[in-house]
């Protein structure tokens, strides 16, 4: 592959958004650029197209709500295996009469009950960014058209 | 605070951007051109920087795309122009980096004089 078609093919990597709005310019830049800056440039749209995927696209965004929903459904098994074996432990104390199970019980099930509304609360933050980011790659595409 | 504050401080890529559309309307190589000869060759921005942050000033109203352009001009160039919000940024950051300097002299003054 031609350095200019290499370029090409970099600038096409990029999100479709920014690609569509700034691809053929950033080609013309690259095709005008004095040969010995070239190099330069390829280092440059290789940073940008780390910048645009990780920094500027919703995608990574979703995924992060992604693992934090499947994060919750996970320490909501663990709550739920918790709440079971803690009901044989307090069936058990009863049992003997020795210690103050209810209390152990509501103790566990208060931090399980925090941790799970903080996970949901932080979930619920990152999806509300990227529905912004969404809102933005329309409005962009209306533009466009 | 006004919308031309909520911006400040500038960076320094929208800060030379605006800065090189300040003169006149210019496409996306001649925006670089400008900043490389502003800067005395110190500052070479690359069209990943450059478009990323136009992306933003164009989102935001600082800068917008300047529908004329020159007859047999390459059809890929859009040329970029600064709009009345950009300018007034540009202008609250110039008059904020002025104080910066006067603060830096004021401060460094007496121990120039103090040798």
């Amino acid at each position: 592959m031609s350095g200019p078609g290499f370029y090409q093919f970099l600038v096409r990597l990029h999100p479709r958004t920014f690609r569509e709005r700034f691809g053929p310019e950033m080609v013309s830049v690259f095709d005008e650029a004095p040969a010995d800056g070239k190099l330069a440039l390829f280092a440059d749209c290789l940073v940008s197209l780390a910048r645009q995927w990780v920094l500027r696209s919703a995608l990574w965004i979703i995924a992060v709500a992604g693992l934090g929903a499947l994060a919750q459904m996970a320490l909501a098994g663990s709550a739920w295996r918790a709440v079971a074996l803690s009901t044989r432990l307090a069936d058990l104390w009863s049992a003997s009469r020795s210690l103050p199970a209810g209390g152990i019980f509501l103790l566990a099930a208060g931090i399980l009950t925090a941790i799970l509304l903080g996970v949901t609360i932080a979930a619920t933050l990152v999806s509300r960014r990227a529905v912004s980011g969404m809102h933005k790659s329309l409005r962009r595409a209306g533009v466009h058209k | 605070m006004n919308s031309a504050d909520s911006w400040l401080p500038l960076s320094p890529a929208v800060l030379h951007i605006l800065l090189a559309l300040a003169g006149e309307d210019r496409h996306g190589y001649a925006i670089i051109k400008e900043i490389a000869r502003q800067s005395g060759g110190r500052y070479k921005m690359g069209p990943g920087t450059l478009y990323d942050n136009l992306d933003k000033l164009l989102d935001h109203g600082l800068v917008e795309e300047q529908q004329r352009r020159p007859e047999e001009d390459d059809p890929r160039r859009k040329y970029y122009r600064l709009t009345r919000l950009g300018k007034s940024v540009l202008r609250a950051e110039a008059d904020r980096l002025d104080d910066v300097v006067k603060a830096a002299r004021a401060r460094l003054a007496p121990a120039r004089n103090g040798g």
